[in-house]
C-alpha cells in the first residue's frame, strides 16, 4: 500500500471512524500530512455528514473540564481535562468564549489570555490586554486568529450614564497575525445594551452576533471596516421590558450558529421556549422565521427553574443549561428531541459553589475534538 | 436485439494483453467514457490501459460486466454479488484493484475497495498497519512523541 498516492489513501480514511484516524497519523509522514491537511477534515465531513461534540467546560485551578453532553453514556462521573496549562501559576479566573477549540480565558493576574490549542494546553498572552469588554468574540482566519471585543461606548473607561445613553460601539480587533490592536467606532440606529458579565458573540458566515439586553441582536461583519457595516437587528418578537431593560416575558435569549449555517435565536418565558431562524432574502433584509415552539412547563424541571442559557441545533436537538442558586449552585443540561418532544438529563453539576469556577457551553469541532473522544460521542 | 451488431471495444493492459469488450461494459469506467467520445465514434478502438496489469484487468472487467448489466438484477443482488467479489480479492489485488479503478476512475470499484480496506485495518494500530502494508515509520522518535501528545487527553 506504500504506493497507493493520496486520494486512494483519503477514499480509505474517510470510511473509518474518527478515532481510527487520528491514531492513524503515526503511521508515517504521509498520513499525517493527509490527515491534517484542511482539506481532508472537510471531506470527511461531507461523507459522514456534519459531527461535533457538544458539552461545557468548567475551569478548576489550573485545568480545564470538559463534559459532553452528547452522549448520556459518556457524561456518568467522567469528564476530560486538559493537560495543565502551560505557564499559568495562577489559577483560571473564568473561561469567557470558545470557538473550535479556542478558549479566551481570564487569569486572575494576568489578564487576557488566548488557549490556542485546547488540547496541548498551548497559551498565548494577548499584549495589552483591554481590562474589560462587554462583548468578546473569536473568529478563525486559518491559520490566524482574531478577537473582537465590543464596548458600549466610545472610549473604554465610560460612566454608566453615558454608557446607557450612547448609540455608540466601539469595537476592538486584534489579530494574532499583525499581534496589533486596531479600533473602530460604529454609529448604531439603537442603543446597544451588553449583559453585564462579558459576552461571547456568536459567529454565523462572515459576521459576528451579540445578543443586547433588549433582545435585539448586534451584527459586526467580519469585513467591517467602515462605519455603518455594523447594524442592530430587532428581536423576534413583540417585546415588553421593566425598569431595569430586562424583558418581562420572554427571557435568557440566546444565539446559536446552526449546523446548517444559520443564526438561530432562542428565548423563553419560563412555560415554554421559541427558536427563531434568522432568514436575508436577495436585497439583505433580514427577518426572523419560527422554526420551534418547546413547552417546557411539563416536564417538572427541578426547584427553581434557572434560565435556558444555551442550545444547540443539531439533529434537531436542543440542550439546555438550566442552574438555580440557593446559597449552593448547581445545575443541570437537558437535552430535547425537538422532534419527539422527549426530554433527557445528561448533565447534573456537584452541589458546590460555582463561584471559583465558570461554565462555559462549549462546541467542539471534529477536528481536533476526535482526538480524544470516542467517535459515538459525536452527533 | 437479434441483428444490432453489438459494439465492441478493445482494452491493452500495461504487460500488452488485448481485452475485448462490449462499449457498454467498458463504459463504466469514465476514463474509458471520456477517451471514447474524444475519439468519435470509429468503429474498432484499442485503448491502452497504462499501469493495470491483465490479472487486474480481467478482475476490473468482471466487475465492469456486472454493473452494466445492473439494470437486470434486484438491488440486493448486485449488493450481493459486490460482497463477494470483493471478499476473495486478496491484499494484493485489492490494491492493484484501488489504483486501478482510480486510474481507469471507476467509482463504484473505488468505494467497494476502500471500503474494504477499511473494514481491514479498523481498530488496528498504527504498527499494524505499517507491517500490513509495508509502510516504513519515517519519524524521528522526537517527532513521534510529539503527535502523541498532541493526540492524548486524559480521563479523569
Amino acid at each position: 500500500m506504500a504506493g497507493l498516492n493520496k486520494d486512494i489513501i483519503t477514499e480509505v480514511l474517510i470510511r473509518l471512524p474518527v478515532k481510527s484516524v487520528f491514531r492513524f497519523k503515526l503511521v508515517c509522514r504521509d498520513w499525517l500530512q493527509y490527515i491534517k491537511c484542511p482539506l481532508f477534515a472537510q471531506t470527511y465531513q461531507s461523507h459522514n455528514g456534519p459531527s461535533t461534540l457538544a458539552g461545557f467546560l468548567q475551569t478548576r485551578s489550573i485545568y480545564i473540564h470538559f463534559y459532553p453532553v452528547n452522549n448520556s453514556k459518556l457524561y456518568s462521573s467522567r469528564s476530560m481535562i486538559t493537560r495543565p496549562i502551560r505557564n499559568i501559576q495562577h489559577s483560571i479566573h473564568r473561561i469567557v468564549a470558545s470557538s473550535d477549540g479556542r478558549v479566551l480565558l481570564v487569569d486572575r493576574y494576568n489578564g487576557w489570555e488566548l488557549l490556542c490549542n485546547s488540547i496541548t494546553g498551548e497559551l498565548f498572552k494577548i499584549p495589552e490586554f483591554p481590562h474589560w469588554a462587554h462583548g468578546v468574540g473569536i473568529i478563525h482566519q486559518e491559520p490566524h486568529v482574531k478577537l473582537v471585543f465590543a464596548y458600549h461606548a466610545k472610549g473604554t473607561m465610560t460612566t454608566y450614564r453615558t454608557l446607557r445613553r450612547s448609540k455608540y460601539i466601539m469595537f476592538k480587533t486584534f489579530t494574532t497575525e499583525t499581534n496589533q490592536w486596531t479600533t473602530m467606532l460604529v454609529h448604531l440606529s439603537k442603543v446597544m445594551r451588553f449583559h453585564v458579565k462579558e459576552d461571547a458573540g456568536v459567529v454565523v458566515g462572515d459576521a459576528m452576533y451579540w445578543l443586547a439586553r433588549t433582545g435585539d441582536v448586534l451584527q459586526y461583519k467580519l469585513s467591517c471596516v467602515e462605519e455603518g457595516d455594523s447594524k442592530m437587528i430587532s428581536p423576534p418578537y413583540q417585546s415588553c421590558f421593566n425598569y431595569n431593560g430586562e424583558h418581562c416575558f420572554h427571557k435568557a435569549n440566546t444565539l446559536h450558529c446552526g449546523s446548517n449555517g444559520a443564526l438561530y435565536y432562542c428565548s423563553n418565558d419560563r412555560k415554554e421556549a421559541k427558536i427563531w431562524v434568522l432568514l436575508s432574502d436577495d436585497d439583505h433584509n433580514m427577518s426572523w422565521c419560527m422554526k420551534y415552539k418547546v413547552c417546557l412547563g411539563v416536564h417538572g424541571f427541578h426547584g427553581r427553574l434557572g434560565r435556558a442559557s444555551y442550545l444547540c441545533l443539531k439533529q434537531e436537538v436542543m440542550f439546555m443549561w438550566f442552574f438555580s442558586t440557593m446559597g449552593i449552585s448547581w445545575g443541570e443540561m437537558i437535552k430535547f428531541g425537538l422532534e419527539d418532544g422527549k426530554t433527557e438529563v445528561v448533565y447534573t453539576t456537584q452541589r458546590h459553589r460555582l463561584s471559583r469556577t465558570s461554565i462555559v457551553p462549549y462546541f467542539f469541532p471534529l477536528w481536533p475534538a476526535a482526538s480524544f473522544v470516542r467517535s459515538e460521542a459525536m452527533i | 436485439m437479434v441483428g444490432v451488431k453489438k459494439k465492441m471495444v478493445t482494452l491493452v493492459s500495461s504487460d500488452g494483453v488485448e481485452f475485448v469488450v462490449e462499449k457498454r461494459v467498458a463504459e463504466q469506467s469514465l476514463f474509458i467514457k471520456n477517451a471514447l467520445n474524444e475519439g468519435g465514434v470509429e468503429e474498432k478502438v484499442m485503448i491502452p490501459i497504462p499501469k493495470v496489469t491483465s490479472d487486474t484487468l480481467s478482475s476490473v472487467l468482471e466487475y465492469c460486466e456486472k454493473h452494466a448489466s445492473a439494470t437486470e438484477f434486484q438491488e440486493n443482488e448486485i449488493e450481493e454479488w459486490d460482497k463477494e467479489y470483493i471478499e476473495k480479492a486478496d491484499l494484493d489485488l485489492l490494491y492493484y484493484l484501488l489504483q486501478a479503478s482510480y486510474s481507469m476512475s471507476i467509482m463504484g470499484l473505488m468505494e467497494l475497495g476502500a471500503k474494504k480496506v477499511a473494514s481491514l485495518i479498523r481498530g488496528k494500530s498504527p504498527q499494524e498497519i505499517r507491517e500490513l502494508f509495508n509502510i516504513k515509520n519515517d519519524f524521528t522518535p522526537e517527532q513521534e512523541e510529539e503527535i502523541r501528545r498532541e493526540m492524548q487527553w486524559n480521563y479523569e
